[in-house]
């Protein structure tokens, strides 16, 4: 039984960091239908940072938001000055935001090198925590926790602000929107540094017990569309549940049947994809 | 754009002048140094980089009377470049003679590249132990290792010193650590171990928790294998609390090669094996440390691949000099003939398959002057990459794979 609460938290961790990471992404997706593809990188750019400002300050907090903060300048700049010029075409679009992750990620590895990097943690940050149902590592809880807050404060924007409701009007039809008077473009932009700002968190976050390492990025870039694929693109609740069942397969999958966890990865995602291409929350086109 | 055109145009035709200005004497002798350099196992080919060019200032002397030259290439850790830059080698550079390359997959794409041009070849990090067994060719040796040459012995002393009787071997599943698991295996169930479970988990794997959640009891944990799956699994191994019902030991890359500055102190006391340490205490070796650290500076630790690479060059140089100048075939019976009593790792001499029959060091991560590196605490002369077993009886038995050899000793394969 101690097995299963365990595996279950593992796959509750995992999910966490996949909807931090899918929740921005995908809500970018369902207002400008840009799928961004840089989104790994800057997972990456925010990670690299955000370790390097914790090891000279000392603080986490300060790393955190210094990680966030990088990739959020890196989204904003990308979304003023390069996605803005290729406006509507999507092919662009998409080889667009691959050569980014692809400069930013060699650029990395030329900063920072490509030996592996692990975070700091202050021990008692590391010590097992009493769940009730087992000892769980602290940060793991906290990472849990975020999460939580994370979709509690996004869920309250979208449905009860102003912004929100613009955003959701943008998401579900955006040409009327627009013609309500709505500036599309602009809530794009702030969408997009919201979402860069995620992805860095997430960089930091994550390397708390994932060393960070060239190639994570595609592999977290995948992941996360997988989640945004199965939740549907555009749906908040969707990145919800489709990073837990994420999470939750891929969980007991590595626990059980270690050489097929991939398989199984990938498994439910083609299932939705077979039987429900929308997404489970998701609208038809 | 028209501006921009006329520069990529002059910039194209600038690149080419300069290469065909490459000019060629013909008594020179040309060695061909290849690693990744670049990329993300660019540590792996700096490393081999910083030994060679070590091994050239030694040399010094004896490389202006022999005429020798030495051009670095960059394999990128891509199988491909690999053949492409050794291609150039021959066709363009006229190079007599390549050291490298350095990682697993590029040394097998060398390996088929040598094997038809009959270049003669001193494989220098490069483990797969084909290149000097199944595969071999007459013109290729090796400066290094097979992936279970260190771990025949290591098997021994986990059963015999440490007394584990059940190991639980968590490993990345390609070729290297199925070889690593092999030679353990024969090792730990000669000397009376009882069953090793394997666990295979694809490479890039980030998150260990569910496979440290069904983790069955054993009396040890043996990870096999490095880089940044190597080091979140030490993390979330000791975030899980695991080290205290059973300890962890290292394959051999798992402890030597770059991870170590980040495990941190937790590793102190890890154990693994391997035909390097960076923490013996010989002349020879502190003699060649001391020599790196004057040329790289100190916060540069030289780990096996700059050793390797450094034997390799010399290995090299020898071969030129008793061969007195670039024939071929003079050159390469000359390598096979290799001897190197003073190498930093400690003496070997080649087998006559060509890869070195060498000391193997059971290594202890410590804390020497501030920094955490592999001590030596016990040495197994004179071993072969065949271990303890004859060629023929090694080589008659199927290459290690996933689940072979069988991973419970009392099985009829190990009578």
């Amino acid at each position: 039984m101690n097995t299963f609460y365990f595996l279950t938290l593992n796959g509750l961790t995992m999910a966490a960091l996949l909807f931090i990471m899918a929740s921005g992404l995908t809500l970018a997706f369902g207002l400008m239908r840009v799928v961004n593809l840089a989104h790994g990188a800057f997972y990456l750019l925010g990670g690299y940072f955000g370790v390097q400002v914790i090891r000279e300050t000392g603080s986490l907090t300060l790393g955190i938001l210094a990680g966030g903060g990088i990739a959020l300048v890196g989204g904003l700049l990308m979304e003023r000055f390069l996605l803005q010029r290729v406006r509507g075409m999507d092919l662009s679009e998409a080889l667009l935001t691959i050569a980014v992750g692809l400069i930013i990620a060699d650029a990395l590895l030329v900063v920072y090198g490509g030996q592996p990097v692990s975070l700091p943690l202050p021990p008692e940050l590391r010590a097992p925590v009493d769940l009730g149902v087992m000892m769980y590592p602290y940060f793991r809880v906290l990472i849990m926790g975020f999460a939580v807050l994370l979709g509690i404060a996004l869920w309250l924007v979208m449905t009860y602000t102003r912004i929100g409701a613009a955003i959701r009007a943008g998401v579900d039809d955006r040409e009327t929107a627009m013609s309500q008077g709505i500036n599309v473009p602009l809530l794009f932009g702030g969408v997009f540094a919201v979402a860069s700002f995620l992805a860095g968190v997430a960089g930091v976050v994550g390397t708390s017990y994932m060393s960070l390492t060239q190639g994570l990025d595609v592999r977290v870039l995948m992941l996360s569309l997988v989640v945004i694929i199965i939740g549907g693109m555009g749906s908040l609740k969707g990145a919800a549940v489709g990073a837990l069942i994420t999470g939750m397969v891929s969980s007991f999958a590595t626990g059980y049947l270690p050489q097929f966890a991939l398989f199984f990865l990938f498994l439910p995602m083609t299932l939705i994809l077979v039987f429900r291409p929308q997404g489970l929350f998701g609208r038809t086109a | 754009m028209k501006h921009a055109k006329t520069l990529i145009i002059g910039g194209i035709s600038a690149l080419t002048v300069g290469a065909t200005a490459h000019i060629q004497a013909d008594d020179t002798l040309r060695i061909g140094v290849i690693g990744p350099t670049t990329g993300v196992f660019s540590f792996f080919g700096e490393q081999q980089r910083m030994g060679v060019e070590l091994a050239q200032e030694e040399l010094a002397e004896r490389l202006e009377a022999l005429n020798i030259e030495v051009e670095f290439y960059d394999s990128q850790g891509d199988a491909e470049t690999t053949v492409d830059r050794l291609r150039a080698m021959e066709s363009r550079d006229d190079v007599d003679l390549v050291v490298g390359p350095v990682l697993g997959g590029t040394g097998l794409a060398g390996l088929e590249w040598a094997k038809g041009s009959g270049m003669p070849t001193v494989i220098s990090y490069s483990a797969p132990e084909d290149i000097t067994m199944r595969d071999r060719a007459e013109n290729v040796v090796r400066a290094g290792w097979t992936g279970a040459q260190p771990m025949f012995a290591f098997g021994e002393y986990v059963a015999e010193e440490l007394g584990h009787q059940r190991i639980i071997a968590v490993g990345q599943d390609y070729s290297f650590p199925y070889n690593q698991l092999g030679g353990f295996l024969k090792g730990f169930c000669a000397a009376g171990g009882e069953s090793v479970e394997r666990i295979w988990h694809p490479t890039g794997t980030s998150d260990y928790s569910s496979i440290l959640a069904t983790l069955p009891d054993g009396d040890a944990v043996l990870y096999n294998g490095a880089g940044s799956d190597g080091l979140a699994f030490f993390q979330q191994y000791h975030d899980f609390g695991i080290d205290a019902r059973m300890p962890l030991l290292g394959g051999s890359n798992f402890f030597a090669v770059g991870d170590l500055p980040e495990m941190g102190e937790q590793a102190i006391g890890g154990l693994s094996a391997l035909q390097y340490a960076e923490g013996l205490e010989s002349d020879t070796f502190l003699a060649f440390r001391d020599a790196f650290w004057d040329m790289h500076g100190d916060d540069v630790m030289p780990l096996a691949p700059a050793e390797h690479g450094y034997v390799a060059f010399k290995m090299a140089v020898n071969a030129f000099e008793s061969a007195n100048g670039g024939d071929r075939d003079a050159v390469i019976a000359a390598l096979r003939e290799t001897e190197m009593p003073d190498a930093p790792r400690g003496p070997f001499h080649l087998d006559e398959y060509g890869n070195p029959v060498q000391n193997i060091y059971i290594n202890e991560v410590q804390e020497v002057d501030g920094r955490l590196v592999n001590v030596p605490i016990k040495t197994y002369e004179n071993v072969s990459q065949f271990g303890p077993f004859d060629a023929e009886t090694y080589l008659a038995g199927e290459p290690d794979s996933r689940d072979f050899p069988p991973g419970d000793c009392s099985d009829p394969y190990y009578d």
